[in-house]
């Protein structure tokens, strides 16, 4: 090598310091050094001498160092050799150190080529070497393998062939599937399809141990979580134990034994890729829904589907069936189901475990639907009417005329559901999900529920009010008469029946419109009620059936429009029918069109009778004699109502005996009650007209749905009953009046009768009807009538209402009015002579002391008077004069002979009194005997007084018939005045 | 061996080095002698200062010096110095251990090269078919 291609030795500066910066650091610390002691000498109170001795050690220290750094200094003049010695230095023992390794190197190789020598001679290499001419050394692959003959792998695979040729046919115990096996390259080949494939071969000609397993594959794969039929290898590690134990079966139980093992552990791996196809079944859209359980040992797995259904559960099992194959069991909610005709494996041999569980299911939809079906015809008699099934999975409930439900299962969750579902569905189907054993009966009710709510959105667009206060009782249920004709259960009539009460906003409290609507019949039924509740228990009071004119379940809201109207009247009548039966009165309902009512209402007029033909019309016959016992009136009144609106319109029509005979007569009342009497045809018709809603507000008050308050009374025939009763009451008076020939009716009117009872107009009474109840009635005199001196008298009379007493007054007031008009007469006289005698004073200076001719009037108890006359007599005493009064009364008494007045049997009897003079003195006495002997021919009868009357002459009395009593008292009264006034 | 004997190359900085350590040396010999004869006088303080001064300019100068990088002055010949014995010492045993393991190396490489050339014939009468590869490890490895 040549000089240049030497490489520099390698520098080394590790350690190694340049001098100038020795000497710099040096010369720096000696100057600090210097500095530092320069600066403490300052300040030191050390003794100079120590001061010096330290100044000079440091001096010391220092100058020996710089002599150090002298010698270094002489010393770097062969620096440079130094260092490129140095650099030698390392280098070599870098070198040393690699001739060391290169030493260990060959140490190591050495050891390594142990195992090249050769080995030991023996006995077997020996041999070899006798045969082959060499031993068989291994070539670490310095050598080619050489390719074994194709002729000789031929030839002994020919060979292989026929030896298992033989060695099959000479097998006894061959299980049966083994029977179809192909004999091919050196091999026995069996193929079980869909199952798996084996090889088997022997091992030597020569050798009779028999059979070795040389090739196992399945014939089923999972793929797309499906089991499809294709030939799989095993994995080596499998295929390795799986040989072994196939080999070690072979060896004991020969062929038979390997089947078995084979088909175990095929049909094995077939379920346990069904286990991994459901875990990934279950970790998608089955979750939740879907459970299995993979028991390896046993060789079975159980698929539970359906888990959140409320039933018995259900489920698949899968395992080895009795024949050794693959198979399933269909548990259908606990019971085994076998008449299903689904299989394991399809037609081209896979097995998809989800089209299976899906088959089944559908299956079990199909069953399920089928036995609700069968269930509700077992309920219902025309269940095929309304249920059917559709695409055998879905049951088509109709629900109404219009509405159908479509009720399905879900195959995932099987859980029951609608269609399009609306709440109550919605409801329902959480009802049918909770128990699905009920699911027949919850459908029922979906019915039930679906015209429920259809009608109650019917009635509520109407403006009827459902109240769902009203619980009728079970045992209530009878009065009504339900139909349940298709009803088969009829332990289900409580839960597929519903009542619900419905009101109008102005009905009174506890008039309900009933509505009977039921899960098993598309009929509806209706009925009209009034229930009551008494301590909470409600009671139907009265009820009615309605016939609506419709088809069944089509309704339109003009049905329930008229049935408001036809309610009402249903309702109005049962109360008016009620109230006049709380009167006593005996009714019949009658046909409007029965003729002879028709007749009598179209005689009134024949505009109204149109009224009567209007559809919210009713008509009752009432017997007179049960409610007023109209006088003169034919037994029967007819009563109609009409309702129009709000408006209750009652006519009540009557017919009038002919012996009466009236004028016509009309009038209003203040509340628009009217009466009309047609004197042709005397026929009477009373009409009236009751505001319903407000008469039902008054009625139906906040205290609605208070039960327990009993409702507030209140009468819609008040009205017209107490017009009929006024006119009655008219009619009783008519009837007294207009049977008495001297008296005239002057006016009439609902509430007073005037009638005149005397020759003069002033003569005539007016009587008032007080009340409305008629049981007190009052009397109106004109001013000039004589009898107002009675008038309180006479009020008292009739104060209380009673015909007897109106004849008895009507007799008082003939009988009396002679009598009165006397009175009247001799009280005015009486005071025009008082009014005279005042003048008289008030002019005169002398004054008079008495009224000449003066009388005084008394009555007593109205039927007797006494006029007391005067006569003052002078008396000459000793020295003065004495006035003396003498008096006489001329006394008018009415008597009766029976207890009862009469106009011919009670007779007025007028007295002079008194007569007895004993008492006064003579020329009194005088005066008196010449007044009686005066008058006694008029007592007498010797000198009758004229009258139109009956006059009895008794002496010292006349007895008179009120005809004749003014006469006679005029008479006696003019002679008695003629007396007194002269001397 | 050279302690005594003057830089023979008088103009280097090495030399300029060596003068200036000598004089410093001479100051602080003055300076401690002027302190050990101290008295107080002035002139002992003005001389005693200048001194001092001539020290630290001397120290300075020191401190200063330039062109001795390149000397590279090994730990251990500072050790010797230190512990007062001469470097010179040290150089020379060094460059006794530097002969020494030149030797020994030397001897190593004759004994691979001998084990070399019997190894080699060794394997190329054994596996002739080596000999190609035994040739031209030979020739490379020899110097």
């Amino acid at each position: 090598m040549s000089e240049t291609a030497v490489p520099a030795i390698p520098h080394v500066a590790a350690n190694m310091t340049p001098l100038s910066v020795v000497l710099q650091r040096y010369s720096i610390h000696s100057f600090k050094k210097l500095k530092e002691y320069l600066k403490t000498l300052e300040n030191s109170t050390q003794p100079d001498s120590v001061k010096k001795r330290t100044f000079l050690e440091l001096l010391v220290s220092i100058r020996e160092n710089f002599v150090r750094l002298y010698v270094l200094s002489k010393w770097a003049r062969n620096s440079k050799n130094v260092e490129k010695l140095i650099d030698l230095f390392v280098w070599l023992r870098e070198q040393n150190q690699t001739v060391s390794n290169a030493l260990i190197q060959i140490g190591a190789t050495k050891q390594s080529l142990v195992s090249a020598k050769l080995p030991n001679p023996d006995l077997e290499t020996a041999l070899e070497v006798l045969i082959k001419g060499q031993p068989q050394l291994p070539t670490h692959n310095y050598e080619p393998p050489r390719n074994v003959d194709p002729n000789v792998i031929l030839r002994t695979l020919k060979d292989l062939n026929v030896e298992l040729s033989t060695k099959m046919a000479l097998e006894e115990n061959l299980p049966k599937p083994f029977f179809n096996c192909e004999i091919k390259d050196g091999r026995v080949k069996f193929r079980i399809p869909n199952l798996f494939q084996c090889c088997v071969s022997i091992a030597n000609t020569y050798d009779q141990s028999g059979f070795f397993l040389v090739d196992f594959k399945l014939e089923f794969q999972l793929k797309d979580n499906k089991l499809i039929p294709q030939v799989t290898a095993l994995p080596r590690p499998t295929f390795m134990h799986l040989e072994k134990v196939a080999n070690l079966e072979l060896s004991k139980n020969g062929l038979a034994g390997l089947y078995n093992l084979f088909h175990n552990y095929a049909i094995t791996c077939k379920l346990y890729y069904l286990h991994r196809q459901l875990i990934k079944l279950r970790m998608g859209l089955w979750k939740s829904h879907l459970t299995h359980t993979y028991n390896a040992e046993k060789c079975f797995v159980v698929v539970t589907y359906w888990l959140r259904r409320r039933s018995v559960r259900s489920t698949i099992e899968i395992g080895k069936m009795k024949n050794n194959e693959l198979g399933f069991r269909w548990i259908r909610e606990g019971q085994l189901s076998t008449d299903h005709g689904l299989k394991l494996e399809q037609e081209d041999g896979s097995i998809n475990i989800e089209h299976l569980i899906r088959n089944i299911i559908d299956k079990h939809v199909q069953s399920h639907i089928k036995e609700v079906q069968n269930e509700i015809a077992d309920k219902i008699d025309i269940a095929d009417k309304f249920v059917s099934v559709q695409k055998e999975s879905q049951l088509i409930l109709k629900l109404s005329s219009m509405k159908i439900a479509v009720y399905g299962i879900d195959s995932l969750s099987g859980d029951g559901y609608f269609q399009n579902p609306t709440p109550i569905m919605m409801r329902i189907a959480a009802q049918i999900n909770t128990d699905t054993r009920e699911t027949a009966l919850r459908l029922l009710s979906l019915r039930l529920e679906v015209h429920l709510s259809e009608i109650s959105s019917l009635l509520t667009a109407t403006t009827w009010l459902g109240v769902d206060v009203v619980k009728l009782p079970i045992r209530e249920y009878t009065k009504l008469g339900v139909d349940y004709e298709h009803l088969k259960d009829q332990n289900l009539a409580e839960k597929l029946f519903a009542l619900k009460f419905y009101r109008r906003r102005e009905w009174p409290s506890g008039w309900f419109l009933t509505v009977g609507v039921s899960g098993f019949s598309s009929k509806v039924q209706w009925w009209c009620s009034r229930v009551k509740s008494s301590s909470g228990q409600w009671a139907i009071s009265w009820i009615e059936p309605i016939t609506l004119n419709s088809t069944e379940g089509e309704y339109s809201y003009e049905t329930f429009v008229n049935l408001t109207k036809k309610t009402t009247s249903m309702l109005l009548c049962n109360m008016v029918v009620k109230e006049l039966e709380d009167q006593g009165c005996k009714l019949k309902i009658v046909d409007k069109d029965d003729s002879k009512v028709k007749q009598l209402i179209s005689q009134d007029s024949a505009t109204k009778s149109n009224e009567t033909q209007s559809e919210d019309s009713t008509t009752v016959v009432i017997d007179n004699r049960s409610l007023f016992n109209i006088p003169n009136c034919r037994d029967s009144l007819i009563l109609v109502m009409n309702i129009k609106n709000s408006a209750l319109e009652i006519l009540i029509f009557g017919k009038l005996q002919n012996e009466l005979k009236l004028s016509s007569i009309s009038f209003n009342d203040e509340k628009n009650n009217s009466i009309e009497l047609n004197p042709e045809t005397s026929i009477f018709k009373i009409h009236s007209n009751v505001n319903l809603s407000e008469m039902l507000n008054a009625g139906s008050g906040a205290n609605y749905f208070n039960s327990l308050s009993a409702p507030t009374e209140f009468s819609i025939m008040n009205d017209s009953l107490s017009v009929l009763n006024k006119f009655s009451s008219l009619l009783s008076l008519l009837h007294i009046v207009s049977h008495d020939e001297s008296l005239k009716v002057i006016e009439i009117s609902l509430s007073a009768v005037t009638f005149q009872y005397g020759s003069n107009e002033e003569e005539m009474i007016t009587l008032v009807l007080l009340n409305e109840s008629q049981d007190s009635i009052s009397i109106e005199l004109p001013k000039d009538n004589p009898h107002r001196l009675c008038y309180k008298y006479l009020n008292d009379m009739v104060a209380e209402f009673d015909f007897g007493k109106i004849q008895r007054l009507v007799k008082y007031l003939k009988l009396t009015l002679p009598f009165y008009k006397m009175l009247v007469k001799l009280s005015d006289e009486n005071e025009e002579l008082y009014q005279k005698f005042v003048d008289q004073n008030v002019n005169s200076p002398d004054l008079n002391m008495t009224p000449d001719n003066g009388y005084e009037l008394n009555t007593y108890n109205f039927e007797q008077f006494k006029i007391t006359y005067y006569k003052y007599v002078e008396r000459k005493m000793e020295k003065k004069t004495k006035t003396e009064k003498v008096r006489v009364n001329l006394n008018v008494q009415l008597r009766h002979k029976t207890n009862e007045l009469s106009l011919t049997k009670s007779l007025f009897l007028v007295t002079l009194e008194p007569l007895d003079t004993d008492q006064i003195d003579e020329s009194m006495k005088q005066w008196l005997h010449n007044l009686v002997t005066s008058l006694h021919p008029t007592f007498n009868g010797d000198a009758p007084i004229s009258s139109v009357g009956q006059v009895v002459y008794l002496k010292r009395a006349i007895a008179c018939s009120y005809l004749a009593v003014e006469d006679v008292v005029d008479a006696l009264h003019q002679k008695i005045r003629t007396l007194c006034k002269a001397n | 061996m050279t302690t005594e004997a003057a830089n023979p190359d008088t103009g280097s900085a090495l030399a300029l080095v060596e003068s200036e350590l000598s004089s410093t040396i001479e100051t602080l010999i003055h300076l401690s002698v002027q302190v050990h004869d101290f008295q107080g006088t002035d002139e002992a303080k003005t001389g005693l200062s200048n001194n001092i001064n001539k020290l630290i300019a001397q120290l300075q100068s020191l401190a200063s010096t330039k062109g001795l990088d390149y000397v590279a002055v090994p730990l251990e010949i500072v050790n010797y110095i230190e512990d007062g014995r001469n470097p010179d010492i040290y150089t020379r045993e060094f460059v006794d251990v530097v002969r020494k393991i030149n030797q020994y190396l030397n001897g190593k490489s004759i004994a691979f090269q001998q084990f070399r050339d019997t190894l080699g014939a060794k394997i190329k009468a054994e596996f002739p078919d080596l000999e190609q590869e035994v040739n031209l490890i030979q020739s490379r490895t020899s110097l």
